[in-house]
């Protein structure tokens, strides 16, 4: 792991993240609830918790999806409020929801979103090829996406993601729905980028997936964060061994019922 | 980079979406390939049948059997000469009294000689003969004769034999009458009278009144046509694909993205129009077909074509943009598709106005979207277009077009797009709600039809009565009980029983006169496409019980009692449910079909629908029942004492009460309570 110089900023910052929506029934959800995040780069950061505990929300707002309701976030020294098109160049989004053009190749999606990324001409189909080798798609890489395997789809999106290099990622969920296969692809996929010195913030409600990868975790719910550090950390913080076993004492600490479902 | 350079972005995004239509095949025929085709189609077809019916049919020998016997020898030569002229035709003269039998059962005058006539007949014809040419003299006037036929109305060689000898007769008839106006008077005494019509419009003024009626509808069709599959590719299926949210994260403002797919909607669909007219104007120079009027394309100058080209802009931007927005909210490919037939319905209609002469431009009608361009279009092909219409026209459309392209940013803004606070148990629970209303407000329907359709027959003015206070309140109370409880709410606030803002009502009240004269204005040109059959009145079928009320109590039955119940069903407990899961406009949509289907005609259900339309958007911009309940007595209240008893409804400015009405409702009344 590449330790960055202190003066750095962090490549993910969030302090005090809200989102609330105008619920014309109910009046105002909050959905997230305060959230403060510090992702370094060369580091794997994975939020764990349940589905609908907050973790699709907030990594939006980080995206510039969605904008926040109060608090502030930044990516690379970069505020999402102050300039989002800046921040989305300097983050690849992936989620497993993410889907491709079907009526287009690869090399086409590449090109199609390279660019929008501003890339062009010879710079592009350099990088292009370098993608399609990289990522082993050659045999397919003048074919229509519509009949890949979900492998081959899977490729495409990640190669989409890193296509204009960023320097944070943010991945939602990223092997939700994959067979084992894919899902070791992506899997590997992150930890080359790691090594490579990218800030990488997933989500995953799967504890396996978390203990494996992540350098630190946050678990979330309800909107908010309960609990951070790394595995180590956080099994000495409640006096539990396992992962699953953090996750149950610090939602019972939090005062949530064992059987009551989250809200937002 | 591209935030600063909107062109690449668009060229970017338009050339990906075309390149996305072009490869797909489905979306090609149906939007590009079929429009233009469907005229040589149309016209190789139509004139193949008629080749063949026409070919078979005259080509084909035609066996007569005749029996001329009774006629002077001069007579007899000039039919036989006559119908041999109707070649390829073979005569067999039967020898004299060969129909003997026939003139004799015909005689006897009893039924039965009618059944023998025709065996007789038959047996005479045997099997290859067509038709039997019988000649007598006329008792009355022995010098004439009287001709008589047999035939079979059931086969074509028969029926083309009838025509073939009624073609000869009527040759000799025409001589005969001659010959007599000669002897007789030494000329047709009528010959004095004979009138000749001339048209004097131009070749290019006739052939302009006929492409101007048709060309609005063709032209709003086939750009919904080429469009809708751009559209639902480029919004729904981005959707679908889950490409959306990746589109999101891109360096680029949504709002270029979506301009850019608007371009593709616009392209995809003005290429449609501009094949489908090239392919019309293509049959008729290749003499494939030909316009109902002859020269009607090739006199048209280019002025006009020009100036019906430059109306036709707003309107492509109006189609392409309503499309993108239309399939922009639709969560799916298959929703969108669902929402393009209705849309291509309301849009069909405004522009078929063009098609009836009696709608004249006027300078309110041209604001009416699509239906002011369509009649501006039909003006300009015609060469009389005025200045003030036809620029209100195109400025408006434009206008709406503008509205309707300013929404389109909102469709990739990812808090609109993508967020929904609401739980998954919660939107089932609304989706649920949205349901029950609705099958309430079939279930209305139906009740209507059917108890309120018996109580009716049992007594006209109580079965009316006890529909509207009894049946509807109760259906009404039921349906509204369960969304209440469902909410948390009191059964008031369900049905919206609150005082709105006193402008809202004053605005419902002003509403109705125009209403009554557009309701008018549809009837007369429904009156063209779908005239009222004969013995249905403008009563409706409503019974003289009724009827013959006077006028107080009139108003009470048919304005005010259906103002109140069928407003405290529809616009109260329906309303309420649908609007728990639905957008407004889905919501308006519903209120139209229902109410115009509770009103069971199909001759009512135009301006029924509209009206329900209305008063559901009433009730949700004012969030009050009142409203609509005073437009729907003031409205029915017109309709029932008719323009002699209010004389104010004839005014020529009667229409404009709609501009004073809008701006009240722009106003903003009453917040939620």
């Amino acid at each position: 792991m590449n330790s960055p110089a202190p003066s750095d900023p962090p490549a993910i910052l969030a302090e005090g993240l809200r989102k609330s929506f105008q619920d014309p029934e109910r009046g105002l959800v909050e959905a997230v609830k305060g959230i403060d995040l510090r992702c370094l780069r060369g580091e794997i950061y994975g939020l764990l918790g349940p589905n609908g505990a907050g973790k699709t929300t907030t990594l939006r707002m980080l995206a510039t999806i969605l904008s926040p309701t109060a608090g502030r976030a930044s990516i690379d020294g970069v505020d999402v409020a102050v300039d989002p098109l800046e921040v989305r160049r300097r983050i690849g989004f992936l989620s497993t929801s993410t889907g491709l053009y079907p009526r287009l190749t690869v090399r086409e999606t590449l090109r199609y979103f390279g660019k929008l990324h501003g890339l062009a001409g010879d710079a592009l189909e350099a990088r292009i090829e370098e993608l399609v080798a990289a990522f082993d798609m050659g045999g397919y890489a003048d074919g229509r996406t519509e009949a890949f395997s979900t492998g081959q789809k899977q490729k495409v999106s990640i190669a989409r993601a890193v296509l204009h290099e960023p320097p944070v990622l943010i991945l939602d969920e990223p092997t939700t729905g994959l067979d084992i296969l894919a899902s070791s692809t992506m899997i590997e996929f992150v930890e080359e980028r790691r090594a490579a010195g990218t800030c990488i913030l997933l989500s995953t409600h799967i504890m396996s997936e978390a203990e494996r990868l992540c350098d630190r975790i946050g678990v979330i719910w309800g909107g908010e964060l309960l609990a951070e550090g790394t595995q180590a950390e956080l099994c000495e913080q409640t006096g539990e061994a396992y992962l699953d076993g953090v996750f149950m004492s610090l939602v019972r600490a939090a005062g949530y019922g064992a059987a009551e479902e989250p809200t937002a | 980079m591209t935030d600063g350079r909107p062109l690449r972005v668009w060229r970017l995004v338009l050339v990906t979406e075309l390149l996305g239509i072009l490869r797909d095949r489905r979306a090609l025929f149906a939007g590009l390939v079929l429009p233009a085709l469907l005229y040589p189609l149309m016209f190789l077809g139509q004139g193949w049948l008629e080749d063949i019916a026409e070919e078979t049919l005259e080509a084909k020998e035609v066996h007569i059997a005749v029996e001329l016997a009774q006629l002077d020898e001069e007579l007899r030569e000039r039919v036989l000469q006559l119908l041999e002229q109707q070649v390829p035709i073979v005569i067999d003269e039967l020898p004299p009294g060969a129909c003997d039998a026939i003139d004799a059962a015909l005689q006897e005058g009893t039924p039965e000689a009618w059944m023998r006539e025709s065996e007789l007949a038959q047996d005479i014809l045997g099997t290859d003969g067509d038709l039997l040419l019988h000649a007598l003299p006329d008792p009355s006037a022995p010098e004439n004769a009287l001709f008589r036929m047999h035939f079979d109305g059931a086969n074509d060689d028969s029926r083309e034999a009838r025509s073939r000898t009624n073609e000869a007769l009527d040759t000799l008839r025409e001589e005969q009458r001659t010959a007599r106006f000669a002897s007789d008077f030494g000329g047709d005494p009528a010959a004095g009278f004979v009138s000749r019509s001339l048209d004097l419009a131009s070749d290019e003024d006739k052939g302009g009144a006929l492409l101007g009626r048709l060309l609005p509808l063709i032209a709003v069709l086939v750009l919904l046509s080429g469009g809708s599959f751009a559209a639902l590719a480029a919004f729904a299926g981005e959707r679908e694909s889950g490409t959306l949210e990746t589109l999101l994260v891109q360096p680029v403002e949504g709002l270029k993205i979506v301009q850019g797919k608007f371009l593709a909607v616009l392209t995809a669909s003005f290429a449609t129009l501009v094949l489908n007219t090239a392919s019309l104007l293509g049959c008729v120079a290749l003499g494939l077909g030909k316009l109902p009027a002859e020269g009607a394309a090739g006199g048209l100058g280019i002025d006009r074509i020009l100036l019906g080209a430059l109306l036709l802009v707003p309107v492509s931007l109006l189609v392409a943009s309503v499309l993108c927005l239309v399939c922009g909210k639709a969560r799916s490919f298959r929703e969108g598709q669902n929402y393009i037939l209705p849309l291509t319905l309301v849009a069909a209609l405004p522009s078929a106005l063009a098609l009836s002469p009696e709608v004249e431009l006027d300078p309110l009608l041209a604001c009416v979207p699509i239906a002011g361009s369509a009649l501006a279009l039909r003006e300009a092909m015609i060469g009389n277009l005025a200045w003030l219409p036809g620029l209100l026209a195109f400025s408006t459309t434009l206008g709406y077009a503008w509205l309707a392209l300013r929404k389109l940013g909102t469709l990739f803004d990812g808090e609109r797009a993508l967020s929904d606070s609401r739980a998954p148990e919660e939107l089932a629970q609304r989706r649920g709600q949205s349901r029950a209303a609705l099958a309430w407000g079939w279930g209305g329907v139906f009740a209507v039809y059917l108890v309120g359709g018996l109580v009716q027959s049992l007594h006209p003015l109580w079965g009316l009565a006890a529909t509207l206070w009894l049946l509807l309140p109760f259906a009404a109370w039921r349906a509204a009980r369960g969304t209440a409880r469902r909410a948390g709410e009191s059964l008031r606030e369900t049905l919206a029983l609150r005082l709105p803002a006193p402008h809202h009502a004053l605005a419902a009240v002003l509403l109705a006169p125009p209403l009554v004269r557009l309701a008018e204005t549809w009837i007369v040109w429904q009156q063209t496409v779908l005239p009222l059959p004969s013995g249905m009145t403008d009563g409706g079928g409503l019974a003289e019980e009724i009827l013959s009320l006077s006028p107080a109590s009139l108003v009470f039955a048919l304005a005010v009692s259906p103002g109140i119940c069928e407003e405290l069903f529809f616009r109260g407990a329906i309303l309420s449910g649908l609007r728990r899961d639905l957008p407004a406009w889905r919501v308006v949509l519903w209120q139209a079909v229902l109410f115009g289907a509770v009103h069971a005609s199909i001759y009512r259900f135009a301006p029924t629908a509209v009206l329900g339309a209305l008063l559901a958007a009433l009730t949700l911009r004012t969030r009050s029942l009142l409203p609509a309940v005073l437009l729907h007595i003031a409205y029915n209240g017109s309709l029932v004492l008719g323009h002699d008893a209010l004389p104010f409804l004839s005014s020529p400015w009667t229409p404009y009460l709609a501009v004073p009405a809008l701006l009240l409702l722009a106003l903003p009344g009453r917040g939620t309570p």
